[in-house]
């Protein structure tokens, strides 16, 4: 009856690590064999001195260097004012037009947040020019959003360590696995190891004589 | 006869028990106004009681009969968020002067506030903060006396604990780990229900309520108005009266504001440090689903919580082989029961450290026990889900490496075992590494700390050698007073008022008892072995103070910042056992013992709730 035990232990285990392994290919091996799918924050841009006031459209166009556009977004931090009515609205432009909206409640943000706007991958995305375009509605009188972003450490902070408000950066990234996905199976396999020093493999032997 | 004496006492101990909570009630809330002021009852029109008003520069003078007043109604009439100044001068319960300060705002979301006063009072002063003195409050004067359902909650609960603690006992068959489970269910509840729905008055909190609320939605995140007012920091109103309470609750639970006006996509992927959030996504969902008010499922986000944090707390008592009322001492913290009662990850790290601290402590003490299947998986994945919120703990995986050859199959899977813990240490530390890598593109680590930045730290670390090594010795050898054993590591609750140093002290000398006389350990545990778990946890203690340096400390700064004392909890109940002996020995009969221990916990927390919680919120 002993021996039966050790052996779905050791059946249960085998299953565990061929799904973790299944995981860790699916996670972590799939993107490294594609060069393009290497997930590259791209360069930053800044519009500086941005306060989002009522209506006003800031406009910032990019040339794209990753293939597979996936998202494009944009890094707040409220600071100070932490409740502002309104609305942001961002939009996607190519060549062709409008190629994507969204539109955020202002306090949907929350403080030191990245919106993301999730595209269909944008296949042939490489060397191509986009713009993304930001505008604030239904602001009180005397609010801004006070958007300021932390992307890029030299501009967020100036020579004397003070910060740079009021700014916003978009970054715009291709297809790409989460850094943290992979340490799932990696952690799994890790604990796994200990499991299998557990078994008594006699017995197992001796059931089968 | 016997029997028939003991019949009689269990009848008027519940005849007592069901009166209490009537009585505490209203000699908590209404007695002072009945009894010694029930002329100055009802509701007043300040403005018309006034017998001179002077309008200045600085402010606006109400003078008053010296009236008792128990709170002030407040009602705003400006459509801005406005700050007023209130100077309330008057008389103490000993016709002494007592002159206080309070601030109060208009808050968009809500258009009156009551605020709690207690005292005869002779003028009031209204300050408007910007100095226009536009579309001003009014100010009633709010004598009544009503039931308060969250006193008699709050002692209903007191109730049940000391019922079900003095009628086993009188059975003499009072178990800790039942007993644990009744009191702490008791106390969370009150916590719970008594705490503002409003994610504000626990750091972080709104950071922690807002992650759980989004894993509570499968790929689309949604949020209502009362969504956002929850999570609004810094929160203009301070809700220390039952009425702001409940105009708050109305106005959050009210369908115009619940109805989810904007959605975000956000897939379905989990990330590792979001899965601790899980217990209180499971109660966000729940009460969705079945359509609770706002503020039922905000309570049922914390129940659900609280109750996962119960059960493997529960798990640890009842399973620990030795040194079980130190256990539960350490389960019970005030602390660590308030962190469990709010949306934080901390009272889930505290319960699973101590149940895989439990885990490890019963293989030491016992020789006979093996390192099992079924051990291994609960000691680690208790260690990493700790992990996925602070991997600072990862080293305690290390552990087991003391384990002797005869807990094992054979020799050589033991030493592969012991071999592979090191594998899982290192990608449990991989988590602390990834946001240092990602803060090297994102350029800054914690904007909460200031200019913060882990590579300008590291470089400055390798720059001046001596006096880092310098610091982390001074901050190592002072952590033991301000931080480990400290009065709010057992008492205290953070940005609010902390309990008095006598609890603390009763909590401690508990502690430090059973340390050198709870243990009662049959045989000695090996100095080689005590020595390493030493070792291990003052790396834990260098890693909390490490990873904080990293990413909390502004560059350049020669102390560090952003250590907070209930880092330090989990480790209670190992550094005990380092000092674990058995020459001393309590010489009492077992169910009195667990009686009395239990109680001075039982007293501490329930002081805490009524002290720090109910007071404060909810007059």
């Amino acid at each position: 009856m002993r021996a039966n035990i050790e052996k779905y232990k050791l059946i249960f285990l085998i299953l565990m690590t061929v799904l973790c392994a299944i995981g860790y290919l699916f996670f972590a091996v799939r993107p490294l064999h594609t060069d393009d799918l290497k997930g590259i924050a791209s360069s930053t841009g800044h519009v500086e001195n941005l306060i989002l006031v009522d209506d006003v459209v800031y406009s910032q166009e990019f040339v794209c260097q990753v293939d597979n556009m996936s998202e494009v977004s944009v890094l707040f931090i409220r600071e100070n004012q932490n409740y502002v009515s309104g609305s942001v609205s961002l939009r996607l432009y190519d060549e062709y037009g409008l190629i994507h909206e969204q539109n955020y409640e202002a306090n949907i943000i929350p403080n030191m947040n990245r919106v993301t706007n999730f595209l269909d991958p944008i296949s042939d995305s490489k060397g191509k020019k986009y713009l993304v375009e930001i505008q604030a509605s239904n602001i009180g009188d005397n609010d801004s959003l006070g958007i300021v972003v932390f992307d890029d450490e030299e501009y967020f902070f100036s020579e004397n360590g003070e910060r740079n408000e009021n700014a916003f950066t978009i970054t715009y990234e291709g297809v790409k696995n989460d850094v943290t996905s992979f340490w799932y199976p990696t952690v799994a396999i890790a604990i796994m190891i200990p499991l299998y020093m557990t078994i008594d493999y006699s017995k197992i032997k001796r059931k089968k004589r | 006869m016997r029997e028939y004496k003991k019949k009689k006492i269990k009848i008027i101990a519940l005849a007592a028990l069901l009166l209490f909570p009537f009585v505490m009630t209203y000699l908590s809330t209404n007695f002072e106004l009945d009894f010694f002021h029930g002329q100055d009852k009802g509701v007043h029109v300040i403005e018309s009681k006034a017998t001179e008003k002077i309008e200045s520069n600085s402010a606006i003078i109400y003078d008053l009969d010296n009236i008792y007043v128990d709170k002030i109604r407040i009602v705003f009439n400006s459509e801005n968020e406005e700050s007023y100044l209130l100077k309330i001068d008057g008389y103490n319960d000993f016709d002494y002067n007592d002159y206080t300060e309070r601030s109060v705002s208009s808050n968009s979301f809500i258009s009156e506030e009551t605020i709690n006063i207690g005292k005869v009072v002779k003028r009031i002063e209204l300050v408007d903060e910007d100095g226009d003195y536009n579309d001003l409050p009014e100010l009633y004067i709010y004598n009544v006396s009503d039931f308060n359902l969250y006193y008699f909650f709050f002692f209903s609960m007191l109730s049940i604990s000391v019922g079900y603690l003095g009628y086993n006992w009188l059975e003499k068959r009072l178990k800790l780990e039942n007993a644990f489970l009744v009191v702490y269910i008791c106390v969370t509840l009150t916590m719970i229900v008594s705490y503002p729905k409003i994610a504000h008055w626990t750091p972080d909190s709104e950071i922690h309520f807002q992650y759980a609320w989004r894993q509570s939605f499968l790929k689309t995140e949604q949020y209502s108005y009362s969504y956002y007012e929850n999570i609004r920091v810094p929160y203009p109103t301070i809700p220390d009266t039952k009425e702001t309470q409940k105009i708050l609750d109305m106005e959050l639970d009210n369908p115009s504001n619940t109805e989810y006006y904007s959605s975000v996509y956000k897939g379905i992927f989990t990330r590792y440090n979001y899965i601790d959030y899980y217990p209180a996504s499971i109660g966000l969902f729940l009460g969705r689903t079945l359509r609770l008010p706002f503020t039922f499922t905000y309570m049922l986000g914390k129940i659900t919580s609280a109750l996962a944090i119960g059960l493997i707390s529960y798990a640890a008592v009842k399973i620990a082989k030795k040194g079980k009322a130190l256990v539960m001492t350490i389960a019970l913290i005030p602390t660590s029961v308030f962190l469990a009662a709010q949306y934080s990850l901390d009272g889930l790290v505290n319960s699973c450290l101590l149940l895989a601290s439990v885990l490890y402590i019963n293989q030491m003490i016992d020789r006979r026990d093996k390192v099992t299947f079924g051990w291994t998986i609960a000691y680690l994945s208790m260690i990493t889900i700790a992990c996925l919120a602070k991997p600072v703990y990862a080293p305690l995986v290390l552990l087991p490496v003391v384990f002797k050859a005869d807990k094992f199959v054979g020799i050589r899977q033991k030493n592969i075992y012991k071999l592979s813990l090191f594998f899982v240490f290192f990608t449990l530390m991989f988590i602390l590494i990834i946001p240092v890598l990602n803060s090297v593109s994102a350029g800054v680590s914690d904007l909460r700390g200031g200019y913060t930045s882990a590579i300008g730290q590291l470089a400055s670390l390798l720059t001046h050698p001596f006096y880092f090594v310098k610091m982390y010795v001074w901050t190592y050898i002072s952590s033991f007073g301000d931080y480990i054993f400290a009065h709010d590591a057992f008492v205290g609750a953070y940005y609010q008022e902390s309990l008095s140093g006598t609890f603390y002290l009763l909590l401690l000398i508990q502690y430090v008892i059973l340390t050198f006389a709870g243990w009662e350990l049959s045989e000695k545990i090996k100095n080689s072995s005590k020595l390493f778990l030493g070792l291990l946890i003052s790396v834990v203690i260098m890693f909390i103070f490490g990873s904080m340096h990293l990413s909390f400390t502004p560059v350049g700064m020669d102390v560090i910042n952003g250590v907070q004392i209930r880092y330090f909890t989990p480790l209670f109940l190992l550094i005990s056992f380092v000092f674990a002996g058995n020459k001393v020995k309590l010489n009492f009969h077992r169910n009195n013992m667990n009686l009395v221990l239990i109680s001075i916990s039982t007293i501490a927390v329930f002081a805490f709730s009524y002290f720090v919680v109910l007071s404060t919120f909810c007059n």
